[in-house]
């Protein structure tokens, strides 16, 4: 096994040519990357904010319903060719791997509406990428209350029965975040909640809303559920309204059940669809003694063996497919539009998760035969294109290789132009 | 909102396992079709068949009920309304009050027991309909319409995913090389082989696709796929789009209008062969019985399927009712479920799959002898 091809394929998004040859230190590259202050992608940073975004779409909303849509179209075409962008030119892949596995795990889906379409690349910019080497809980606050999640889990809405809104309009709760919260994003599903716990957090969420006019969060205390709350087994205590939320998420992040959940998430997508335990287990006490930061979680997997074990192998998702091609092949080759339309076709549009549940992470839900199909027919279009303009030998030997026996011979019975067909479909660029 | 990879049916409505059941009829025009029909998300079953006849019914905050009057206590959404000749003609049954053993209100969990056919989520990697396929012995593969398989069909001897919306296909040279350079990788060579025998077989049943990506031509192709001499006997959709937590009126009615779209469409695909057909449309838990503080609903238990098909003695509401008052709703705020969906779907296993009683009990759905099948469900 090469220590810079496993690096590239399983730390990394698949390297671009001459990558692997910067790589003396294979974990010092890698754990370089977790350091916090590494600087976004230029292409991200350079993105306007979430207060910007708003103000934009209020001023379209005023205008007319088609300006909404309009505008929000434009605003998710610029945050889709920026992520393309950044995705097949960075020089820090496993960060930008740890933005799309926490991005899955807190899903925002453009599916929802014209607004969400409008916000969730903001979303990814601001409630996730700043953390995802650091503080666990630091991004499930500013995932929670984020204008793009309060919009996608109908937060937005919900109102406290017995608050001033509440009695005044008849409005009420929505446990829509409240719950996810609970099983998707912090504990999960068996981590040991029940459905007082979910009318309790929804009860402290209530109030945090959307300031349409101005842009952002704004918290209406004239919306919050007055009164005492208990979650998790013991009461929230007598905070002001607004701060009931930092005891929550704070009882919510460093709950042991929101460790184990975490750190089984990362094992499962860096080592196996079947996470070894020990491995979690370890992570888990790394986790406990860095106070539920992220980075060292990451780092204890770069530096165990666990993931360098040659017979783990996971499978790419489509997204992470496409990715590695475009960097195989030089993104200036790799149009953005066409990268967006290959993951659709494969199954796997960016932003557009069906559920709140977002992608799966385990190969059995990716290997339908159609699905399957389809990855020949992606790996045909890509080849009949440019496979006589590259220097095939260089890209299966340097860059995707060392290639098993059977692909090498595919490859050298191939006919030119099937070449890097077979290359994009080798087992070693489908797995990782 | 779930599972379905690509919109294929106009963004919501996939079609998830072109299963073949009793399968290998091949030249037995009479052999039984059986769809299972998914709705991702949680569809509220209060407002797909609303209850005016129950005396609580006015104080949920539901509304007035415009839809078709079934029987007097129960009534159809209108956007349902092309449904209602089937009910009056015996072609539907409606079950209410109905959930698999599951409370807990989590989508991913309440669809993985719907699935899988076992009360405990994440218990099983295959699922009740591959096992009853399984007991029976497969000739034909189950069709997933869509890209992927789901856990419902897994575990299915002979099983596949199919999509006739897809255009561009690879060079059969090319493919078979691939499918050779996979050989030797049991999951991806497996799929790549089985991809190549659904079409062939597709285009021995039906011809070429046609490549129309609308619900309706979806659905319809499904329907001429299963009547299709060579063609699968057990076909799986899913659709999304059914977890309406606010502005439910709007949003449900646009889902129902899909499905009773989509249904007719299948019915008309599938022509005489419907007489054959059983067609269960369910999902995985229903929703509170009163509606929210947002003019939705939030996750409950008790909700309604649908059974459909000229294999199916309808025109009747299928339900032990429990009631609206508040007593008696589970926990004060959901429809309480009394009838387990396991007792429907192991009625049409048994009663129009074939699958003997025994195996029910054992392999499709495990430790369930407790449950009676629905009797005089499926026309023998």
């Amino acid at each position: 096994m090469d220590r810079t091809q496993r690096a590239a394929a399983r730390f990394g998004l698949g390297a671009r040519p001459a990558e692997r040859a910067g790589m003396v230190d294979v974990e010092g590259w890698l754990v370089g990357q977790l350091r916090e202050g590494v600087a976004d992608p230029p292409v991200i940073a350079a993105l306007p904010t979430t207060d910007t975004l708003t103000a934009r779409l209020a001023q379209a909303r005023a205008a007319a319903d088609d300006d909404l849509r309009d505008v929000a179209r434009a605003i998710l075409a610029d945050e889709l060719n920026a992520r393309v962008n950044a995705a097949l030119t960075t020089a820090t892949p496993l960060r930008e791997r740890l933005v799309w596995l926490f991005s899955n795990r807190f899903t925002v889906s453009s599916r929802k509406s014209e607004p969400v379409r409008a916000l969730v690349g903001a979303f990814e910019r601001e409630a996730i990428r700043p953390f995802v080497t650091g503080r666990f809980r630091d991004m499930l606050r500013a995932s929670t209350l984020h204008p793009a999640m309060l919009l996608y889990l109908d937060n937005e809405r919900s109102v406290g029965p017995n608050s001033r809104v509440g009695v005044r309009t008849g409005r009420g709760l929505n446990e829509n975040l409240a719950r996810e919260v609970l099983e998707l994003h912090g504990l999960g599903v068996d981590g040991g909640y029940d459905q007082n716990d979910v009318r309790a957090l929804a009860m402290v969420l209530t109030g945090w809303s959307l300031d349409r006019a101005a842009g952002g969060v704004r918290f209406r205390a004239e919306a919050h559920e007055p009164g005492e709350k208990i979650l998790l087994g013991s009461p929230i205590g007598a905070v002001p309204p607004e701060l009931e939320i930092d005891v929550a998420l704070g009882r919510i992040a460093s709950h042991p059940s929101t460790a184990r959940s975490v750190c089984t998430m990362l094992v499962r997508h860096f080592v196996s669809d079947d996470p070894p335990q020990d491995a979690v287990d370890a992570l888990v006490g790394v986790w406990r003694a860095g106070d539920g930061r992220i980075g060292p979680c990451v780092e204890a997997l770069v530096r165990g063996p666990w993931a360098w074990d040659s017979s783990a192998q996971k499978l790419r998702t489509p997204w992470e497919l496409v990715v590695a091609t475009g960097r195989m092949l030089e993104a200036e080759r790799a149009d953005p539009d066409a990268v967006l339309r290959a993951v659709t076709a494969l199954g796997q549009p960016v932003w557009s998760a069906p559920s709140p549940a977002g992608w799966p992470d385990e190969a059995e839900a990716w290997v339908g035969p159609e699905a399957m199909a389809r990855r020949v027919d992606f790996a045909w279009d890509v080849g009949r294109r440019l496979g006589r303009l590259l220097d095939l030998d260089g890209l299966a030997s340097g860059v995707v290789g060392p290639l098993s026996a059977a692909t090498a011979a595919a490859l050298d019975a191939a006919e030119p132009d099937d070449a890097l067909t077979l290359l994009i479909a080798s087992p070693e660029m489908q797995r990782r | 909102m779930s599972v379905t990879r690509r919109a294929v049916l106009g963004g919501a409505l996939s079609l998830a396992g072109l299963g073949f059941a009793r399968l290998g009829r091949a030249g037995v025009a009479d052999a039984p079709r059986f769809v299972f029909v998914l709705l991702r998300g949680a569809m509220d079953g209060l407002a797909a068949v609303p209850v005016p006849g129950d005396p609580d019914w006015g104080g949920l905050g539901r509304g007035e009920v415009t839809g078709p009057s079934l029987d007097g206590t129960f009534a159809l959404h209108p956007e349902l309304a092309p449904l209602e000749p089937w009910f009056r003609d015996g072609d539907l049954a409606i079950v209410h009050a109905t959930c698999m053993p599951y409370d807990q209100r989590s989508h991913f969990d309440g669809q993985d027991v719907l699935e899988s056919g076992v009360p405990v989520a994440g218990a099983r990697r295959d699922g009740w309909l591959g096992r009853a396929i399984g007991v029976i012995g497969a000739k034909t593969p189950a069709f997933a319409l869509g890209d992927e398989v789901p856990l419902v069909l897994r575990g299915s001897p002979l099983v596949t995913s199919y999509d006739p919306t897809r255009s561009a296909r690879a060079s059969r040279a090319i493919r078979s090389t691939v499918e050779q350079l996979w050989a030797s990788d049991p999951l991806l060579g497996a799929a790549l082989v089985e991809a190549r025998r659904t079409e062939a077989l597709v285009r021995r049943a039906v011809g070429e696709p046609s490549g129309e990506r609308s619900a309706r031509a979806v659905a319809e192709a499904a329907g001429r796929l299963l009547a299709a001499e060579e063609g699968p006997d057990v076909v799986v959709l899913e659709l999304d789009g059914w977890d309406t937590h606010t502005g439910q009126d709007q949003r449900l009615g646009r889902q129902l209008a899909g499905l009773a779209t989509g249904l007719t469409a299948l019915r008309g695909g599938l022509g005489d062969a419907w007489r054959r057909t059983v067609v269960v449309v369910a999902t995985e838990f229903g929703r509170t019985a009163r509606v929210n503080g947002t003019a939705g609903t939030d996750h409950g238990v008790g909700g309604a399927a649908l059974v459909a098909g000229g294999a199916v003695r309808g025109g009747r509401v299928i339900a032990d009712w429990p009631g609206l008052a508040t007593g008696r709703l589970h926990d004060g705020r959901d429809l309480r479920a009394t009838t387990d969906l396991r007792a429907i779907l192991k009625a049409v296993v048994i009663d129009h799959l074939g699958v003997a009683p025994r195996s029910v009990d054992t392999v499709v759905f495990p430790g369930s002898s407790g449950v009676s099948a629905a009797r005089d469900l499926v026309r023998a």
